[in-house]
């Protein structure tokens, strides 16, 4: 099987200089947890995750911590995501986001997830975007499968 | 000897001006030595110093192993807590925390567990971290000078030398806690505009709760239990013919023995850039002596200084200056076969020169942000934390504390060694 046959044909995207509070509505609205980038020709640029809007709002000590299970509760995430709101796409996009193309095995797909540990992947035909594939779609062959 | 020079000076400025991995540099240097004849393999193999090399492995296992347990976080934060949200009283904590687990352990392992603790609660209660972080790489440096597992150049200088592990207390210990609080009366005198905290976060400290960072009490108590018959060894190793590797190493193991822990979760993350580093030190090291260009450095000064106390003096303040610069291990690791080789003259009782060279070299690393890997790693940590302490505000505060140090180390020594 291949991702031709399993993958969501939707296009939504954003800009790099979307703002991230207006792409937290996106994915509130989409309920996907990544969207792709594209710039004015509707050429894919990358993706924001929002695994990438969390990590910019825990500082990086908190990582190096065993834990900070010990820490006061001070509301300091949601002060930083309040920092972060105004930022702009471009300012959290990662150059390493994995992509796929439509001839690509169902199995390479399921791999690349769980190597980059992201839940959802831009589908491209060059630079063109043609949709994306969730951990969702993949699983969800099985049920396909037998109602037919 | 021309080529044993060359490879060694090649290998030294490789290391110092940080082109090439320390590692790197001195393994190839190392190896180079026997290629071109200075050394045959045997010979190379019999200059590596095991009993270091053993314990910084057991030490390192004994860390790993601890580290997990979450017993160092919880530590760190009970001490803070006895300050009751008193700036001046967390900074003291914090560098006693440090400076004790300095001593117990390595200097780098100490401020990896300390610095983050620092910026979250620097970030907690919105104060600036800087005057903490300065506070706790000086105190990383003066804590692990108390010990001979504390510094390397201690490991270095009490695997050569055979003073023993209590030596190194009862010797270094009293200087070193004069030192310490006159430093941190002079860190409250120098940061004081900043060590305020605003009123409403005072309370906060009182929320840090240290009991969520074990996670499996019944783990920690046989853990600790280990590590305390571990010390004791330390402590009684001359007496029963024992050396501290074989302790360590003892430790180590047991540890993962009783833990139950998998080798490979653990050995994987020994710093072995580190082991091999000192493998290569020993063996350039032990490249130069067996050329005999030792020996003459060693008659040189001897011919120079004309007295153990000239001579002490030298070393003191020589080893500080070279650690303030570069890299205080290969400097110990030279400077030993350099004291060994005026002890085989028989002339002086070498004994000054060594406590001379440990508080030297390990005192003489606070000097810059570059003198020991401790400095290095703060500064960068905080930088990636999006806090500068700067290279030259660094040598503000740390050159008047090491000035003093060394000055004060020297009447130390004159009063008592010579």
């Amino acid at each position: 099987m291949i991702v031709k046959d399993v993958y969501l044909r939707d296009v939504t995207s954003v800009s790099l200089n979307s703002n991230i509070k207006s792409v937290i509505k996106l994915f509130n609205l989409t309920r996907y947890y990544a969207l792709p980038i594209t710039n004015v020709d509707n050429e894919y640029i990358g993706c924001i995750d929002i695994s990438d809007i969390i990590d910019s709002c825990v500082p990086k000590y908190m990582k190096d911590l065993s834990s900070s299970a010990f820490l006061p509760d001070v509301d300091m995430f949601y002060n930083r995501l309040n920092n972060v709101k105004d930022m702009l796409v471009k300012d959290l996009i990662k150059d390493d986001y994995p992509t796929l193309r439509e001839e690509d095995s169902v199995s390479y797909a399921a791999d690349l997830l769980e190597k980059f540990n992201r839940r959802t992947l831009p589908v491209l035909d060059g630079k063109k975007l043609l949709g994306i594939l969730t951990r969702l779609e993949i699983i969800s062959v099985l049920i396909k499968k037998e109602s037919i | 000897m021309f080529f044993a020079a060359s490879i060694f000076l090649i290998s030294y400025a490789l290391i110092m001006s940080e082109k090439v991995p320390h590692t790197i540099a001195a393994m190839v240097g190392g190896i180079l030595m026997v290629i071109f004849g200075v050394l045959d393999q045997d010979k190379a193999i019999h200059y590596i110093d095991f009993d270091t090399i053993g314990l910084l492995c057991g030490m390192m296992i004994i860390v790993l192993v601890l580290k997990k347990t979450g017993l160092f976080q919880y530590l760190a934060i009970k001490s803070v807590k006895l300050s009751k949200g008193n700036p001046t009283w967390i900074l003291v904590s914090l560098a006693v925390f440090t400076a004790v687990m300095s001593a117990l352990l390595d200097n780098v392992t100490t401020v990896l567990i300390v610095a983050p603790i620092t910026l979250a609660i620097a970030d907690t209660l919105s104060i600036s971290p800087i005057p903490f972080l300065v506070s706790e790489i000086l105190f990383s440096n003066i804590g692990g000078t108390a010990t001979l597992i504390g510094d390397p150049p201690n490991i270095l200088i009490g695997n050569s030398s055979h003073l023993s592990f209590m030596s190194f207390i009862t010797h270094n210990l009293p200087i070193l806690l004069v030192i310490g609080v006159l430093t941190l009366i002079f860190l409250r005198f120098y940061y004081r505009k900043q060590l305020t905290i605003p009123v409403d976060k005072e309370k906060l400290i009182e929320g840090f709760d240290e009991s969520k960072s074990i996670k499996n009490y019944k783990h920690l108590i046989i853990c600790l239990i280990v590590v305390l018959l571990t010390f004791t060894g330390f402590i009684l190793h001359s007496r029963f013919d024992l050396k501290l590797a074989t302790i360590a190493l003892f430790g180590g193991f047991t540890l993962l023995m009783i833990t139950k822990t998998h080798p490979e979760e653990i050995l994987k993350d020994i710093e072995w850039g580190t082991v091999f580093f000192f493998v290569g030190l020993f063996v350039l090291a032990g490249g130069l002596e067996a050329t005999g260009l030792i020996e003459i450095v060693a008659k040189k000064m001897v011919l120079a200084t004309n007295s153990i106390k000239t001579m002490s003096f030298a070393v003191l303040w020589g080893s500080a200056i070279a650690s303030s610069i570069v890299d205080n291990i290969p400097f110990t690791a030279t400077m030993i076969h350099v004291i060994n080789s005026i002890d085989k003259m028989g002339i002086y009782n070498v004994q000054p020169l060594w406590w001379s060279l440990s508080l030297g070299a390990c005192l003489g690393g606070n000097a810059t942000i570059v003198g020991a890997a401790a400095n290095v790693i703060v500064s960068s940590y905080a930088k990636a934390n999006n806090q500068n302490i700067g290279f030259l505000n660094y040598m503000k505060v740390a050159v008047p504390v090491t000035i003093v140090a060394i000055s004060l180390s020297m009447g130390y020594i004159l009063l008592v060694d010579l």
